[in-house]
């Protein structure tokens, strides 16, 4: 059965083609300002790439802020659930997930079934997490996907403390005004939103086999900090920017069953 | 001012319109005593009701009076003003609008209708300090006289000893000594017949409260917010007797016809902390998904969740001293952590829902021990997300929504295995 | 006389040469990643600009986030004092100044003299208040210049912003622009919340006097025309409102000269 997920986030859109149990395709785009047409464009792209057409896939799963915006018929499902079905699928043995995407952050634990035990959002002053390193990126004139790799060249600990994006972005400000040095500031930086992710699964006593997700566990330095700070075993599927949208068609092939 | 996508609570219950039409009339009457030359008291909840029956005194209480600035979605105009007078936003939302309805130079035409400048100002430190702190900014504002009665903090669970009754017996005696030189006249006889009439009140809100436990819920906690107001302002009078009585009636006739809210309940809800008093309908957001909010705890923190039996006629001001300071909003954490899982395992409820109120000094503390404590004992799930229920400019209707999304999807989940 | 002051903010670096009582020159450049060097570069453009040498300044005054980093000023002086200096200067009967900048805004009351006698700083949730036209200009696709222009025109209806935090305003406007909101639209709700805000901010100081907007803020026409409406005053704006702070703290640089030469006297 061919089946869709699809992850309209706020800042990414990402659209997943599932054969059976394979990924055939997926494809990941910036939303812009129209969800709609970044939903086609991903879906047009991805249906290419698969070589099959949109009549071929049976069912449509969709899921992230702009889920209702798609202009498919789609089953919708919130992003906890599908987060925890894609966690699942890429590891049966994990318990918990943790997904950090551009706006937000949220940490779920599960039981071996799948059924959802706790959960917990961001708060919202401790939200703007992806915008935040993005900003700190042209600020520090890096590029962005260089930041990890950079703050584990760090020589010295810093701390930048605050929690609003805002906040912490003047006093990053102020260390470069300071000259403190690039990669001790990256260094600073990723502690601080890793502390900020390790608050919200401790607040749900997250811990065991944690697999992390959203376009932002490809960051090595963060991912470093995290397994630093956190008592678990922590994972990063290859492709963590989809896992929300593979959980989307999961959802849509379940219900077609 | 700024709008914001909000939606009114939907009510099911007749009487729910019938206690609207009294709490109207109820400002109505203080408006007209004001006319007459009475002198309108502004107050806090927690200063028993029935003392002012007893002085035939025409009193405000400042955390109706918010709720009713809120579901007009006037709370954030007047919370703005209230900043532009130099307070901080740490200071409790509920405080921020009525200091900003008190002190503005002019109110919406609708508001006029409830708001009564105030003549004395008779303040408690229950259930927060902050009351006596803003109480004094409105005395000082319009340069009326403040009375403060101080009570206890409850160190003791529900069994308050008696030195500490004697202690708050004094502070109300005290009060009323207080309003009678400022040309009260108090009528025991009065005190003793509302305390009668008090009891009773409550002795019909817990029979209600039986019949709210039936499954499928017969009245949600929407109409559960309206219906606690006559705990509020309306203890120990006949009316708010008779509104009970009414709703009773109502409600038995509801579960005789097994007649819900919802036609399929799959999931029973509680509330825990300040609902977005400006978007009700939120509560009825979750009916989408078959799944009600069958209680809030607001509904028992402005004195209704006490045993009746202890109220005594003939001990006017024991009872009523008693009454307040075992109130589960009187800050031990005991009180009211047993309370809610009392209330979860009894209302059978799914999952409970904490909304924090950042600018609140009390209830998000509450949070973590309740949710752990229900957790541990009915092996229910709470989800804790912000929510101001009062500032409608820190409302976020995708955030507040993505919560209850995934908080009820996951336990129809867990509910279909 | 000629002293110079250099205002490093957090955004952009300043720097005003006044020789007696008339403006040489002045620059404005975005602040980079070293502020010393921002500091540096802006002084020699203007040193340039003016055709003079560092050796022709008698005296320099430092101010702004980054004034302890500008290695050849003489003292450094805050914003808040320099901000009305550079008003009273520019308008000497202003009373009221508002002051908004990249990171914070500032409400100042002063004296005839320029001296303060009041101030207020925003409150904590609204610091980025100046930076959100920045984002809301990235957002919308739109030039910081035109941004105020074009809210005063209004297609359908203002979109009401009403989060105090620029993270919040941002998820706000992003909602509206899915939502296929006109960019107009969306601009008027973040000038009129910006302009909110503002207003509290002046309340909180006491609106009373000849009123003076400073900052880049002052040149956004949108936001401007909604101060003024909420105020009740006609705002004063200079013909360079960035460059206030800098110029306070060169007048106060001259002020130091005069009474140094008169003690030698």
């Amino acid at each position: 059965m061919l089946t869709a997920g699809i992850d309209a986030g706020s800042l990414s859109t990402k659209v997943v083609i599932l054969n059976q149990d394979k990924i055939m395709a997926y494809e990941v785009l910036a939303t812009g300002i129209d969800i709609g047409a970044a939903t086609k464009r991903a879906m047009d792209n991805v249906l290419e790439k698969a070589g099959i057409s949109l009549q071929d896939v049976e069912s449509i799963g969709s899921t992230g802020v702009g889920k209702k915006k798609v202009p498919y018929k789609s089953v919708q499902g919130t992003e906890v659930v599908c987060d925890t079905k894609g966690a699942l699928y890429f590891y049966p043995k994990s318990n918990g997930v943790i997904d950090i995407g551009g706006e937000n952050c949220r940490a779920i634990k599960f039981d071996a079934e799948g059924n959802i035990v706790d959960f917990a959002l961001n708060d919202k002053c401790a939200s703007g997490t992806g915008i935040f390193l993005d900003a700190m990126a042209k600020a520090l004139r890096v590029k962005p996907e260089e930041m990890g790799e950079l703050s584990l060249q760090s020589t010295e600990d810093i701390e930048v403390t605050s929690m609003c994006s805002v906040f912490a972005e003047s006093e990053v400000v102020s260390m470069i005004h300071r000259k403190v040095p690039k990669n001790n500031i990256l260094r600073g930086i990723h502690k601080s939103i890793a502390s900020r992710v390790v608050g919200l699964a401790n607040r749900i006593l997250l811990e065991g086999n944690v697999i992390i997700i959203g376009g932002i566990a490809k960051n090595i330095g963060l991912v470093t900090t995290l397994n630093e700070l956190m008592n678990s075993e922590l994972t990063v599927p290859e492709k963590p920017e989809v896992v929300g949208a593979l959980g989307a068609a999961l959802l849509a092939r379940e219900r077609k069953e | 001012m700024t709008t914001k996508v909000t939606a009114p609570g939907k009510k099911s219950l007749q009487t729910s319109l019938e206690i609207g039409k009294a709490v109207k009339a109820y400002y109505a009457n203080i408006k007209e005593a004001k006319e007459k030359g009475v002198p309108v008291i502004w107050s806090y909840g927690l200063i028993p009701r029935e003392i002012f029956n007893a002085l035939d005194a025409p009193a405000i209480y400042l955390e109706h009076l918010p709720v009713v600035i809120g579901t007009k979605q006037l709370s954030g105009h007047y919370i703005q003003i209230a900043e532009e007078e130099g307070f901080s936003r740490d200071v409790c939302a509920f405080h921020r609008c009525f200091l900003g309805c008190a002190v503005a130079k002019e109110r919406e035409p609708y508001l006029e209708k409830f708001f009564a400048p105030p003549d004395i100002i008779v303040a408690t430190n229950l259930p927060c300090m902050s009351e006596s702190k803003s109480f004094l900014y409105v005395a000082d504002h319009y340069g009326i006289p403040y009375h403060f009665v101080d009570a206890p903090i409850n160190t003791w669970g529900s069994d308050i000893p008696d030195y500490a009754v004697e202690y708050y017996v004094d502070q109300l005696q005290g009060a009323i000594d207080f309003l009678v030189e400022h040309g009260f006249n108090y009528n025991r006889d009065k005190l003793k017949e509302s305390v009668c009439l008090s009891k009773r009140l409550v002795e019909l809100w817990n029979e209600i409260d039986g019949y709210r436990k039936a499954v499928p819920s017969p009245m949600s906690s929407v109409d559960g917010f309206t219906a606690c107001y006559p705990l509020v302002s309306l203890a120990g009078t006949q009316l708010g007797v008779t509104l009970y009585e009414n709703l009773l009636e109502e409600l038995k006739q509801k579960v005789a016809n097994k007649e819900g809210v919802l036609d399929n309940e799959k999931l029973r809800l509680m509330w825990f902390g300040v609902p977005p008093v400006y978007n009700m309908g939120l509560l009825n957001y979750v009916e989408k998904y078959d799944a009600v909010v069958v209680k809030s705890m607001v509904e028992y923190i402005v004195g209704g969740a006490y045993d009746p039996s202890i109220m005594d006629p003939e001990r006017p001001l024991e009872s009523l001293a008693y009454k307040s300071l075992v109130d589960i909003i009187n800050p031990t954490s005991e009180n009211m952590v047993d309370f809610v899982v009392k209330t979860v395992k009894e209302f059978k409820i799914d999952g409970l829902i904490g909304s924090v109120k950042r600018s609140c000094g009390l209830l998000p503390g509450y949070m973590r021990l309740i949710k752990d404590a229900v957790y541990q004992e009915v092996g229910i799930p709470t989800s804790i997300f912000d929510l101001d229920g009062m500032d409608i400019r820190e409302y976020d209707d995708v955030t507040s929504k993505a919560n209850l999304d995934s908080f009820v999807e996951s336990l129809l989940a867990s509910k279909r295995k | 006389m000629i002293t110079a002051g250099v205002d490093v903010g957090s955004l952009t670096g300043k720097t005003v040469i006044l020789k007696d009582n008339e403006i040489l020159a002045w620059n404005i450049i975005p602040t980079g990643p070293d502020s010393s060097e921002t500091a540096k570069e802006v002084f020699d453009m203007t040193l340039k600009q003016a055709g003079l040498t560092m050796e022709d300044i008698e005296y320099i005054v430092s101010t702004g986030y980054g004034r302890v980093v500008v290695p050849f000023s003489n003292k450094n002086i805050t914003e808040i004092t320099c901000h009305a200096k550079g008003a009273n200067w520019f308008f000497p009967s202003v009373r009221l100044i508002l002051d908004m900048g990249g990171q914070d805004c500032k409400g100042i009351r002063c004296d005839d003299t320029g001296k303060v006698t009041n101030f207020a700083m925003n409150d904590k949730c609204a610091a980025g208040a100046g930076r959100s036209m920045e984002i809301m200009s990235g957002l919308l696709d739109t030039p910081l210049a035109e941004m105020g222009g074009l809210s005063l025109d209004i297609k359908n209806r203002l979109a009401p912003l009403s989060s105090t935090c620029v993270v919040f305003a941002r998820t706000e406007v992003l909602g509206y622009l899915h939502e296929g909101t006109h960019k107009n639209d969306v601009l008027a709700g973040a000038c009129e919340a910006l302009a909110d805000r503002v207003y509290t901010l002046l309340k909180r100081v006491g609106i009373e006097g000849d009123f003076v907007i400073s900052g880049g803020i002052a040149k956004n026409i949108g936001v401007v025309k909604r101060i003024e409406q909420k105020v009740g005053l006609k705002a004063n704006i200079c013909f360079e409102p960035q460059i206030v702070g800098a110029l306070g703290a060169a007048v106060f640089g001259r002020g130091i000269l005069e009474k140094k030469t008169a003690k030698k006297k």
